[in-house]
């Protein structure tokens, strides 16, 4: 189990135990997060699913592909520390993340 | 009558169905919510039941939109294994089978589709399509007995499936009517494409192919001999070859109807008061002459948003142009926009290497694109398209600029 923050635009905070195995997006999805959309499902093929990882822990996450990299750097709100939250599979080392919501996400 | 009262009925329980719910909920709607469906599920995505949940890669679990929870947490009531037989526009009410009625004030129709059949194949027992849950985890169930599948079809959901088989170690030949791949929905540098990517993968292609005979032993089929006079055995039969919108519930009440239950611009039917969204709507699109009925599950999106804002009395969304993504082996296929018209093609990357796009215009106008493994072209074009913006077959030619350095040199001429 790791425990992770999201933060939504108006700065709202839930803390979720996400289950290992599963990406951030379903474990955004499947506790009632809603600015995650997720149009796809998790295909890496919408972008709908875009958070900022906090700084410090982003290398946790691994690297993005070059497909997620393509996806993100038409988003008008990307940053450094953008992913998909759909890549980002829970393990153990994530306990703690932090995601925040862009805002295009709402 | 207070607006809390009014009552909200959904046929269907797919993502097109969910999506409504809750971006109606999401817009804060106070209405009662009923959606009422066939299967025995809560709503679940189909597109991985070819791909991800055939190959074992993703359990059943993970293919829900939402969990329970969610319906509860938002007063969704979900009816599942009902079968609405009747649908009355004039006492406004919906009836299921076992005689249960629901009044409405609101009904969307969000029925689906379903596969076409050939008709000498109904009832055999080793003749399997894919559309639900049930049909994706009878096919799995089977695999791992099966030497040999006929795929009749060459569309997308054949070729998921064919991808899946082939990486299962099941000997598959794929039969197209067509002369070549996907004829309906890209063009045909990327059905070259695919063509040699399943060959590549072992996957026998035929062409051209009409089925002489299905070659039956009691209720089974054990081969397939087609037109050119040659012969395969076989263990199961997969039916591709396209679906048939559910709407002879909308037509028997007197609601219009064509190839899909016809709507307007606000996914409202010809009776006020009554949607149809999904893969069952026949709808009209910017830039179409004709109403379209798109089968896809960001159409399935946008129109469930598009209906949830109308019956709030908001703005109609922003326009999304129709878009589209399949996973074949290692290759990402994305194309977004509408390539029907076009009347010329022109092809940006490596096609050897696996890695481009084709771009599709109608003399000057862009439409639409097919990217392989090229993302960036995808969601430039998607950009374009959403954002109005011109983008010519000259700038497309220039190769010695990304998509990128295109897409914001267009948006920079619009500032």
């Amino acid at each position: 189990m790791a425990k992770i923050t999201f933060v939504s635009n108006d700065g709202e905070e839930q803390v979720i135990e996400a289950a290992e195995g599963e990406s951030v997006m379903e474990t955004a999805l499947n506790n009632g997060i809603d600015w995650i959309m997720a149009d796809c499902g998790g295909a890496c093929a919408c972008a709908t699913c875009h958070v900022y990882v906090d700084e410090d822990q982003l290398e946790a996450t691994g690297e993005p592909s070059e497909m997620e990299n393509s996806m993100l750097e038409f988003n008008d709100h990307q940053q450094s520390n953008s992913r998909l939250s759909c890549q980002i599979k829970v393990t153990e080392d994530l306990d703690g993340l932090r995601v925040t919501a862009p805002e295009s996400q709402y | 009558m207070a607006t809390n009262m009014e009552k909200l009925v959904i046929i269907g329980s797919g993502q097109a169905a969910i999506q409504l719910s809750a971006s109606l909920r999401q817009k804060k709607y106070d209405g009662r919510i009923t959606m009422i469906g066939e299967e025995p599920y809560l709503a679940y995505q189909r597109p991985p039941l070819s791909k991800a949940f055939l190959k074992g890669e993703l359990e059943e679990g993970r293919l829900f939109l939402k969990p329970q929870k969610f319906y509860d947490d938002k007063d969704i009531e979900l009816i599942s294994g009902a079968r609405v037989e009747k649908v009355d526009t004039a006492n406004k009410a919906v009836t299921i089978g076992g005689g249960t009625s629901y009044s409405y004030d609101k009904l969307v129709f969000a029925t689906g589709t379903r596969p076409r059949m050939i008709p000498e194949l109904e009832g055999a027992e080793n003749v399997q399509v894919m559309r639900t849950l049930d049909d994706a985890k009878a096919l799995k169930t089977q695999v791992d007995k099966l030497n040999h599948v006929t795929i009749v079809g060459g569309g997308y959901i054949g070729l998921e499936a064919a991808a899946v088989l082939r990486k299962m170690g099941v000997a598959v030949d794929v039969l197209e009517r067509m002369p070549r791949l996907l004829a309906r929905v890209i063009g045909e540098e990327i059905s070259d494409y695919f063509k040699n990517l399943h060959e590549a993968n072992g996957v026998n292609i035929r062409l051209g192919a009409e089925v002489q005979a299905y070659q039956k032993d009691g209720n089974s089929i054990k081969g397939v001999e087609l037109n050119d006079g040659t012969t395969s055995k076989t263990d199961l039969i997969l039916v591709g070859i396209g679906v048939l919108p559910n709407q002879e519930l909308a037509a028997e009440a007197g609601i219009e109807v064509g190839n899909g239950i016809i709507v307007d611009e606000n996914c409202e039917t010809s009776v006020s008061g009554i949607y149809a969204i999904g893969d069952n709507a026949l709808r009209p699109l910017e830039g179409q002459s004709e109403k379209l009925r798109l089968e896809s599950v960001p159409n399935a999106i946008d129109m469930a948003e598009t209906a949830a804002r109308h019956i709030l009395g908001l703005e109609r969304p922003a326009y999304d142009p129709p878009w589209f993504w399949s996973d074949q082996y290692d290759t990402k296929i994305q194309t977004v926009g509408l390539f029907s018209e076009h009347t010329e093609t022109f092809v940006r990357g490596d096609v050897a290497a696996g890695k481009f796009s084709v771009f599709y215009f109608k003399s000057e106008t862009f439409l639409a694109v097919d990217s392989v493994n090229d993302p960036q072209s995808f969601m430039a074009c998607k950009n374009i398209l959403k954002m109005g913006l011109r983008l010519t077959s000259e700038a497309v030619q220039d190769q010695s600029k990304t998509m990128m350095d295109i897409f914001k040199e267009l948006k920079t001429q619009k500032v």
